[in-house]
């Protein structure tokens, strides 16, 4: 499965299970997300840590999984991510836009 | 630094289930190119430009297309070649749509509406060319206005120039980025 959910009380911790996040599991992955959003007031944290690739179609399907979820007056925080995709983040700054965190952990604390 | 001249030319697959390997076989190349393998910020620059044009080749390219990289004094040369459909875009001000040949004064800078919320500025060199210019200063006023596509401009922000070529003759479309040195 390229991507997992495990339901933490209100919270969502979504898992990235692959290391090469393209154009060919975007638009899977912007549907997942959608599927998670069912509730008013989403929490989600996405775990990064696999992810060693990143192309702009699936920074895009994060971006409109972001806009889903603050519509519904809900949080999203990404976790773990790799240097090379921090780059891509802050290319864009969109690194100023995504609450980014080093760990699970952290993120929970910090939208539960 | 003078780099002594080479190049190598990969089809890009219909479909990429592993840019890993493609990534690295473009990184082994440009071993020798220190300023850019032995950097890590500009390493990444360069992995970030074979995958977004590995992407824009699988999303827009309806024919075979290349990946050609050519190492040349002080500078590197990547161009993702294709004889599919030509670039094309829209002026946000005029909302009138270009297509190459492009009938717009050269030296003129055009603010292009590609996508949802997704400008990029661009330079007319001429009627068969362009240069993608690098935003200065990305700011978002709000949720709504970020935009969901962003290739041109992650490559834009990547390199030192970009530009897109239409080959009139051989109805080919050249995109290149060049790393100067």
């Amino acid at each position: 499965m390229n991507f997992s959910k495990q339901k933490l009380g209100k919270l969502v911790l979504i898992t990235i299970n692959i290391s090469e996040a393209g154009l060919n599991q975007s638009d899977d992955f912007k549907s997942f997300l959608y599927d998670c959003t069912e509730d008013t007031e989403p929490k989600l944290v996405i775990d990064m840590d696999k992810v060693n690739y990143m192309d702009s179609s699936f920074i895009g399907a994060l971006v409109a999984g972001l806009k889903n979820v603050l519509s519904k007056n809900g949080e999203m925080a990404l976790v773990k991510i790799q240097k090379d995709v921090l780059a891509l983040f802050e290319l864009t700054r969109l690194d100023k836009v995504f609450k980014i965190y080093n760990s699970v952990d952290e993120a929970i604390e910090d939208i539960k | 630094m003078a780099l002594k001249p080479e190049r190598f030319k990969l089809q890009i697959p219909n479909q990429i289930n592993d840019y890993k390997s493609f990534i690295d076989y473009c990184c082994d190349f440009i071993g020798d190119v220190s300023d850019v393998s032995k950097n890590f910020a500009e390493t990444a620059k360069f992995k970030l430009v074979i995958m977004e044009l590995l992407t824009n080749a699988m999303k827009h390219s309806s024919t075979c297309s290349f990946i050609e990289i050519e190492k040349l004094t002080n500078q590197l040369s990547i161009r993702k070649i294709d004889e599919g459909n030509r670039f094309s875009f829209k002026d946000l001000h005029t909302d009138n749509k270009h297509e190459f040949p492009l009938d717009i004064l050269p030296g003129t800078k055009v603010t292009a509406l590609l996508g949802n919320n997704y400008k990029l500025t661009l330079l007319i060199k001429d009627k068969h060319l362009i240069e993608f210019i690098a935003p200065e200063e990305i700011e978002y006023k709000s949720f709504a206005d970020i935009p969901e596509h962003f290739g041109l401009m992650i490559i834009a922000q990547c390199c030192d120039v970009f530009h897109y070529q239409f080959n009139e003759k051989n109805n080919q479309n050249v995109f290149e980025v060049i790393f100067k040195y």
